[in-house]
């Protein structure tokens, strides 16, 4: 790509962002003397903070929740009352803590509020997302409750002040001017949360979560937990906000939580904030929350809407829905598809780019016997038995056909073998370990690797990422490394690697494009890309012919020729009878949830049964 | 025994009115899948309607039935401003619905604070008396003709819902929409219609359940955020989409707070939490509800 033309994406990117930092940093020392707008400023950063925060839960996992400011009041009072007690007199920790013990309330409100957040989610993130959007309004109505219970410690429904507060008058530019000193912390808090929320969102992490959102199956077999990743980033963000809870506190200097509306207006604030800037966008919770204060700072807006909050914002956000469904950065960004990342480096094309996969597992050898093996593998629906008692092996390194007239169990066998659905009985053995209850995440961790029927990539995301976000299993970064941007070297691996196999597969071109901006043809060889990037030791294919057309088949029969060649295992489920004959060393026949014949290609072709079975008594021809 | 007979009082009309709210989420998430975060802010335009009606000398029984009607048009008008222009919302998520139905609630709080009241208020019980007793005494415990009124108004709708869900043209149009919008429409059921009925019908019961309830715990903006969640409590305990279960659900959960009220040395302060944590148990245990075998997603 061109330098200006590349320039010009990233300043695309960029702007919104650099013109507020810019705008913020200019703000401070020019107003100075204003406190009005400079306690605007503190109030906008604060907020941009904690919706910042809040994004990270909505934009990336698709979860909403309605009870942050709760983590808000939790983080106040953890950070400006909590830790200051903790850390006085008679404390035991060093004794440069204990003099500046002020300065680690963040350190007990990002402990607090990711414990809280972290209980929350554990309860109810495996339910669909409205589950936990109901569990924080009842959380945040329930912050007051306990406030008033704690009266003696919390102060009740009005409060508390705080006594000990970090002196800002000195820190970063502030000279002795205190509300300075707040504005610059707050500066530095809102730097530090884009940065980490920039680096989870192009880490291994961040696209778990957005894989998760967007196809939650694909993402299973991929290798990915929902579960935990749901969880984990409702508690970073919770986290995220409880720290802009206490810089609020060294803004008011106290801490309260008002009453239960109190609090549930407060965390639809943060929502309104997001969703008018643009969820998911790095910039949107910025614009947000800088038209969110400045706009309602503004004398005449304090005039006429000052009690009617509730109101105005609700308006906003059906509006926003209604008009603007991308928020205003999203809708600035004329041309979503902008939105890629710079595309990988070009592939080399040589030896590296067709090698085949590696062997999942360099170190260890793959054992004799069968590398997949089921036995009297069974799945009911109520009555009906889809599987039936199956027995089957597939051999290492061989192509192993599964066919079958439509409703003999084969999209089944596929799900209960990859973890998607639960086998009701009989047991499923990879390389001879049982895997019968593991989720499909775990079964993945294995080496199981699959495509699906109907494909399922994940279409609002790049083609490389994709790809990367199927190497989920070959990435060792955890959430820490991926927010604090330590995790370059594994991504520079997983990029490269990425890059052969989409070379591989015939896509190198269109590294750059959305997922969802392919062709049918081409997303199904972007699914094999993103199975291949797990390097599995069994790839299931799941009628991957499906819609395709004579070159296409063509140029997918050569693929899985040269998977074969380089010793990969698949498991290929197919109705087109030509390809079947063409490619496996094995065919195995099921009808009606059993095993009906099984052998070479060309001794099942000829077996009468089969023949009956699969093409119907009457019919003649090798295919469909 | 004074105390187990207010807890049974108390279980019988505040679980009353929660399982009213509770079919009214019900009957939402039947005909369009997702839930109605208004529904509790249309108890608090019922109960302020009801009232600003009788404040503006209106009889209760009329103010009831106005305040019915106008609350069930506020349903509809939350389906349309909440539901409709959802479209172009990003649909992988929840988060559209939740913030336009959520937001619409909002807006109807904060409309009836600028436009009737802010303050709680109590509303004239809708029956005086019945056979000229103003009160029976039941150890101790004042039972009032009111608190029968709950309960059998309440026993009487939730019967009258089952029965249109189960046995009228209405309620087959509505679990067909339930179970595959287009494939309903294909066959000549208007969805739109379907939809805009269940809502309409939340918004009554909504309404109901607030006049009803306001002799006990008076009309009060926070009743929308309170009963509403305590209400969503019921409706999943009982399991979604299930009106016997929403009627289950209701006195359940009125229970436990009726008995974390009375067993709690500071009155009513762990009411809340004892329900919030009997919504995380059912989540984690039960989270299709006790009465429902539901599935709630398809794979």
């Amino acid at each position: 790509m061109p330098w200006s033309e590349r320039g010009r994406a990233v300043a695309l990117r960029w702007w919104p962002l650099a013109a507020l930092v810019g705008f913020m940093l200019w703000l401070g020392p020019s107003q100075a003397g204003n406190r009005k707008w400079l306690d605007l400023g503190v109030e906008a950063m604060i907020l941009a903070g904690a919706a910042t925060g809040l994004n990270v839960l909505v934009g990336s996992t698709g979860l909403l929740s309605l009870g942050h400011a709760g983590f808000f009041v939790a983080g106040g009072y953890a950070g400006a009352v909590l830790g200051p007690y903790l850390l006085g007199d008679g404390s035991v920790a060093p004794d440069f803590v204990v003099r500046n013990a002020p300065w680690f309330g963040p350190v007990f409100a990002v402990a607090v509020g990711a414990g809280l957040g972290a209980v929350l989610a554990l309860a109810c993130c495996h339910l669909r997302g409205f589950h936990l959007t109901v569990v924080t309004l009842a959380f945040g109505a329930l912050v007051p409750a306990v406030v008033v219970l704690a009266a003696d410690q919390l102060g009740g429904l009005g409060g508390r002040t705080v006594e000990r507060i970090p002196d800002t008058r000195n820190a970063f530019l502030a000279r002795g001017h205190t509300l300075a000193g707040v504005y610059y912390t707050s500066a530095v808090f809102l730097l530090i949360v884009l940065w980490l929320a920039w680096n989870l969102s192009r880490s291994r992490w961040g696209r778990a979560l957005t894989a998760v959102r967007d196809a939650e199956v694909a993402a299973r077999t991929s290798g990915i937990d929902p579960y935990r990743h749901r969880a984990a980033a409702f508690a970073m963000s919770a986290a995220v906000v409880a720290v802009a809870g206490w810089l609020s506190a060294l803004r008011t200097l106290s801490v309260s939580s008002g009453s239960a509306l109190d609090v549930q207006a407060e965390s639809f604030r943060y929502v309104i904030t997001v969703a008018v800037g643009g969820v998911g966008t790095l910039a949107g919770p910025v614009v947000g929350a800088l038209l969110l204060t400045f706009g309602l700072g503004l004398d005449v807006v304090q005039q006429h809407l000052r009690d009617k909050l509730g109101l105005v914002f609700g308006v906003l956000a059906l509006a926003v829905v209604a008009l603007a469904p991308a928020g205003l950065v999203g809708a600035a960004r004329q041309a979503p598809a902008r939105r890629r990342p710079a595309p990988a480096p070009p592939v080399p094309v040589g030896e590296s780019a067709r090698k085949a996969p590696r062997s999942a597992d360099e170190n260890e050898p793959v054992p004799d016997g069968p590398v997949l093996s089921v036995r009297g593998l069974t799945r009911s629906f109520g009555g009906v038995a889809a599987l039936d008692g199956l027995d089957l092996d597939v051999v290492a390194g061989s192509v192993h056909a599964v066919i079958g007239p439509n409703g003999s169990g084969k999209s089944t066998f596929v799900n209960v073998v990859t973890g998607v659905e639960r086998a009701t009985g009989g047991r499923v053995l990879l390389a001879g370990r049982d895997v019968t209850g593991l989720p499909a995440h775990r079964r993945a961790a294995l080496g199981v690797a699959r495509t699906f029927q109907g494909v399922r990539v994940w279409p609002r995301m790049g083609v490389v990422e994709n790809v990367l976000a199927g190497a989920h299993v070959q990435g060792r970064a955890g959430p820490a490394r991926c927010l604090l941007g330590l995790d370059r070297a594994e991504e520079r691996r997983l990029r490269a690697r990425a890059g052969e196999l989409l070379g591989l597969v015939g896509l190198e071109a269109r590294a750059g494009d959305r997922a969802g901006d392919l062709t049918l043809a081409e997303q199904r060889r972007l699914e094999l890309a993103r199975a291949l990037a797990a390097e599995p030791v069994l790839l299931l294919l799941d009628e991957p012919l499906a819609g395709l057309d004579v070159a296409e088949r063509e140029r997918l029969v050569r693929l899985v020729r040269r998977l074969q060649a380089g010793g990969l295992t698949i498991l290929l489920v197919e109705h087109h009878m030509e390809t079947v004959l063409a490619l496996a060393d094995t065919v195995t026949v099921l009808h009606q949830g059993r095993k009906l014949a099984e052998g070479p290609p060309a001794l099942v072709a000829a077996n009468a049964l089969v023949r009956e079975a699969y093409l119907g008594p009457a019919t003649a021809g090798g295919g469909r | 025994m004074t105390d187990l007979v207010q807890i049974i009082v108390s279980t019988a009309t505040v679980g009353s009115a929660l399982a009213l709210v509770a079919l009214g989420y019900s009957l939402v998430f039947s005909a369009t899948g997702i839930v109605n975060f208004a529904q509790g802010p249309l108890l608090v335009v019922g109960g302020y309607g009801a009232y600003a009606l009788t404040r503006a000398g209106l009889p209760i029984g009329v103010a009831l039935v106005v305040a019915v009607l106008g609350t069930a048009a506020a349903g509809v008008a939350v389906e349309v401003v909440a539901l409709r222009p959802l479209r172009r919302f990003d649909a992988a998520t929840d988060v559209g619905w939740v913030l336009t139905t959520f937001a619409a609630g909002l807006v109807a709080v904060d409309l009836v604070r600028i436009g009737v009241d802010a303050s709680p208020h109590a509303l004239p019980p809708l029956v005086g008396s019945v056979f000229g007793r103003q009160v029976w005494q039941v150890a101790g415990v004042a039972v009032t003709p009111t608190d029968v009124v709950i309960v059998a108004a309440t026993l009487a709708l939730v019967v009258a819902v089952d029965v249109t869900l189960r046995a009228t043209p209405f309620g087959r149009a509505l679990r067909a929409v339930a179970q595959d919008r287009e494939a309903a429409t294909l066959v000549g059921v208007d969805a739109r219609v379907v939809v805009t009925g269940a809502f309409a019908l939340a918004g009554a019961l909504a309404a109901v359940a607030a006049v009803l309830l306001a002799p006990k715990v008076f009309v009060r903006l926070e009743n929308g955020l309170v009963l509403g969640l305590q209400a969503f409590v019921a409706a999943v305990l009982g399991g979604l989409g299930s009106a016997r279960g929403a009627l289950a659900g209701g006195y359940v959960v009125a229970a436990v707070s009726a008995v974390a009220r009375t067993v709690s040395p500071s009155g009513s302060r762990y009411e809340f939490v004892a329900v919030f944590a009997l919504f995380l148990v059912t989540l984690a245990f039960r989270p299709t509800g006790l009465l429902g075998g539901r599935v709630m997603e398809k794979v």
